[in-house]
């Protein structure tokens, strides 16, 4: 199979190089795919990650107005949601993620040198007020006001005191809650409003939009698909697995501290399955909805193999068997990353160019 | 003429059809990195009327070509984050030499040689400590290193030793990325990109200067020396999708830096990237192209004013030729005013001139 795919790999890149530019047919398609494609994917999901980050204010603020087990319990569950939420939308980071560094944000990762890690314990350790003020904060650096601090302060060292009650710490929780949910009601209006980014995509080729054609549209939905499934294969996990368990590095990986490393990374996966089964595949012609079942076999691939795996991450990917059946997903992700980047852009008529691809 | 190997070497890599040679020679006008049709990475000999003399193997994606003073010897930098660099002999178009970056360190894609060729400079990053450098390489001594010049700044792209063989000007992009999460931009939310000015002789910083506060997320990458000193240079821009801002500026060392406004609608045209610069044979005019956008524009450097704008798809290469330039596209396009061909490989960024440096 890997020395089959290396072959087609071979070919194909070749096909595309030197693929005439392809005026992609702007028939309907392109424009039923991206209107599909807002409304039951982009729009939806971004609604969700709201909804889910106003549970997750509500029951901060439970937990800091009465203090107990049972509400930090909550409180945690509650923002493991919202990170599955979160995952579902994490692919598109064009568009309203980028106005305002929105992304940043809710997502400062990969924190390289824990500089973000640093900025959080110590507001933990000052305990000045301007932490957990939500309208000062917003207007601090973007590593005290996201989900991985939130995730910090949640979980992180000292955190089960907020059980008992830690008045500071919770009110810094409550006030990054405040500050995310802010975040991602301006995210989802930035999709959702009229003129928002979704109408702008939908009117492609008119004076405001920046797409001349809808197959750009389609273009960027594609790249945000295989830039996604690159970034959970080389960086979420590959970097963070290396070679052998001895040598692997969890904590490299997002959201360990939670224990939601493995099911972010499934929600990243299953998004972007969700696109293509929802949006994109409806695009391929009857010769080519083959694409369509290759790309749905690696990623059911890749999911078997996950749901299959109890321990937890730290465990997994220090293990031998966890780190030998981690190390598979990377295969079948492999191969996914390829269908998209370069097998479905070639059968659309939508090839990027081999100086426009590069980017640098 | 080209001999046997050559020949067969250029229809192994290209499948071409190899131009017909006789009696002198053929020079080398132009160098350009390129991707073969089976995938395969080259650097490739250009002659004037835009026919392939060679391709040459290299190992991995290629970017720039610097050229020694005396046209003899072209240095290729592996595209980042990669760590080769290919030395190629112009006149016998020969690969003669490979040399490598340190360990904790790759090449950006650019280099110059010295004033004298004794020294080839090289953009690099320090990806530890997230520094540009511009790493010094000696080269009678086999290109072995033999120091460094910091930039000042983060992620540095293409460096120019400008006109007065005194100093060097630094595009120091801003963008922070490590090897280890391969080709992620790791602070776009607080990029601070930049262009520093040298001392050519002793590496000490002068000044470095930035754009507004504004433009904190235009990406100062490529640059071009007009022939009044000031120095042209083209962006990449990492903020909002939406925004439209002026992908072009000038910097005049010692006085100012500015963008260079134009129409809303060509630059939005641009699609965010600037991928090349280039300053004509006199200087009075700087052609930028922009691959994502498919256009190649040309200003005269005096009045400021946008002269010229060419629909090129996936155009990436540009230099000076006469009183034009050359272009050269992915889809193995290049052309001038005299000459429009089309090679099957697909011409990578950057293209170099051995004739005019």
């Amino acid at each position: 199979m890997g020395v089959f795919r290396s072959v087609v790999a071979t070919i194909f890149i070749g096909l595309l190089v030197f693929a005439t530019h392809l005026h992609a047919q702007e028939a309907p398609k392109f424009a039923n795919a991206v209107e599909t494609a807002l409304d039951h994917v982009i729009i939806p999901n971004h609604q969700a990650f709201y909804g889910a980050s106003t549970v997750n204010l509500t029951s901060l603020v439970r937990l800091c107005a009465r203090p107990s087990s049972d509400h930090l319990t909550a409180a945690r569950t509650s923002f493991k949601d919202l990170l599955t939420a979160w995952s579902r939308v994490e692919m598109f980071r064009f568009g309203p993620a980028r106005e305002d560094n929105r992304f940043e944000q809710l997502f400062y990762w990969p924190d390289r040198k824990g500089r973000g890690l640093k900025q959080v314990q110590r507001a933990l350790a000052s305990e000045d007020p301007q932490f957990t003020d939500s309208g000062v904060l917003a207007g601090k650096s973007i590593a005290v006001k996201g989900l991985p601090a939130l995730e910090f302060v949640l979980f992180g060292t000292g955190s089960d005191t907020l059980a008992a009650g830690n008045p500071f710490r919770c009110a810094f929780a409550e006030a990054i809650a405040r500050v995310i949910e802010s975040n991602a009601n301006a995210l989802l209006a930035g999709w959702n409003d009229a003129d928002g980014y979704g109408d702008l995509m939908k009117s492609a080729g008119s004076d405001g939009s920046p797409y001349k054609t809808h197959g750009e549209a389609v273009q960027d939905l594609l790249r945000a698909a295989s830039e996604q499934l690159e970034i959970v294969r080389n960086v979420k996990l590959a970097a963070a697995l290396n070679d052998t368990p001895q040598s692997a590095k969890p904590k490299r990986a997002p959201f360990w501290r939670s224990d939601m490393t493995l099911p972010t990374v499934s929600a990243n996966i299953s998004s972007v399955n969700h696109l293509f089964e929802e949006s994109i595949n409806d695009l391929l012609a009857p010769e080519h909805v083959r694409q369509a079942t290759a790309l749905s076999f690696e990623i059911a691939q890749v999911t078997r193999t996950m749901d299959g795996l109890e321990d937890n991450w730290l465990d997994l990917s220090t293990s031998t068997d966890g780190h030998q059946k981690l190390s598979y997903v990377l295969f079948p992700l492999n191969g996914a990353v390829f269908l998209i980047r370069e097998m479905y852009p070639a059968a659309l008529g939508l090839t990027l160019g081999f100086n426009s691809l590069d980017g640098d | 003429m080209l001999n046997r190997r050559q020949v067969l070497a250029t229809v192994a890599l290209s499948g071409l059809p190899i131009p017909a040679f006789a009696g002198a020679p053929v020079k080398t006008a132009f160098i350009s990195c390129c991707q073969t049709r089976d995938g395969r990475y080259g650097a490739a000999f250009i002659s004037e009327d835009l026919n392939v003399l060679d391709v040459l193997p290299i190992d991995v994606r290629g970017h720039a070509t610097a050229v020694s003073p005396d046209g003899k010897t072209a240095v290729v930098f592996a595209r980042r984050p990669d760590r080769l660099a290919f030395v190629f002999d112009i006149e016998t178009r020969q690969r003669i030499h490979v040399f490598v970056s340190p360990e904790d360190r790759h090449f950006c894609g650019h280099g110059f040689f010295s004033q004298d060729g004794a020294l080839l400079f090289a953009t690099e990053n320090d990806y530890e400590k997230e520094t540009g450098e511009l790493g010094i390489y000696a080269v009678d001594a086999a290109f072995r290193r033999i120091g460094a010049f910091a930039t000042a700044g983060i992620g540095p792209h293409e460096a120019l030793l400008l006109k007065d063989r005194q100093h060097i000007a630094v595009a120091n992009g801003g963008i922070v990325t490590h090897p280890d999460y391969p080709r992620q931009k790791l602070n776009l939310a607080t990029m601070k990109p930049s262009i520093s000015l040298l001392s050519a002789a002793t590496g000490d910083l002068i000044e470095t200067v930035a754009l507004p506060g504004d433009f904190h997320q235009l990406s100062i990458r490529h640059m071009a020396e007009a022939a009044n000193g000031d120095i042209w240079f083209g962006c990449q821009y990492e903020g909002p999708t939406t925004n439209v801002v002026p992908l072009v500026g000038v910097y005049r060392p010692g006085r100012s830096i500015k963008p260079i406004w134009a129409n809303d609608q060509i630059y939005r045209q641009l699609n965010r990237n600037i991928g090349s610069v280039a300053a004509s044979t006199d200087g009075h005019h700087i052609s930028v192209t922009s691959p994502r956008g498919g256009k190649a524009l040309t200003w005269n450097t005096m009045s400021e004013e946008l002269v010229s704008t060419a629909d090129v798809y996936d155009v990436g290469g540009v230099a000076p030729k006469g009183s034009g330039f050359v272009l050269s596209a992915g889809t193995g396009l290049l052309k001038d005013t005299n000459h429009v061909r089309h090679h099957e490989l697909a011409w990578d960024n950057h293209l170099s001139s051995p004739l005019t440096g």
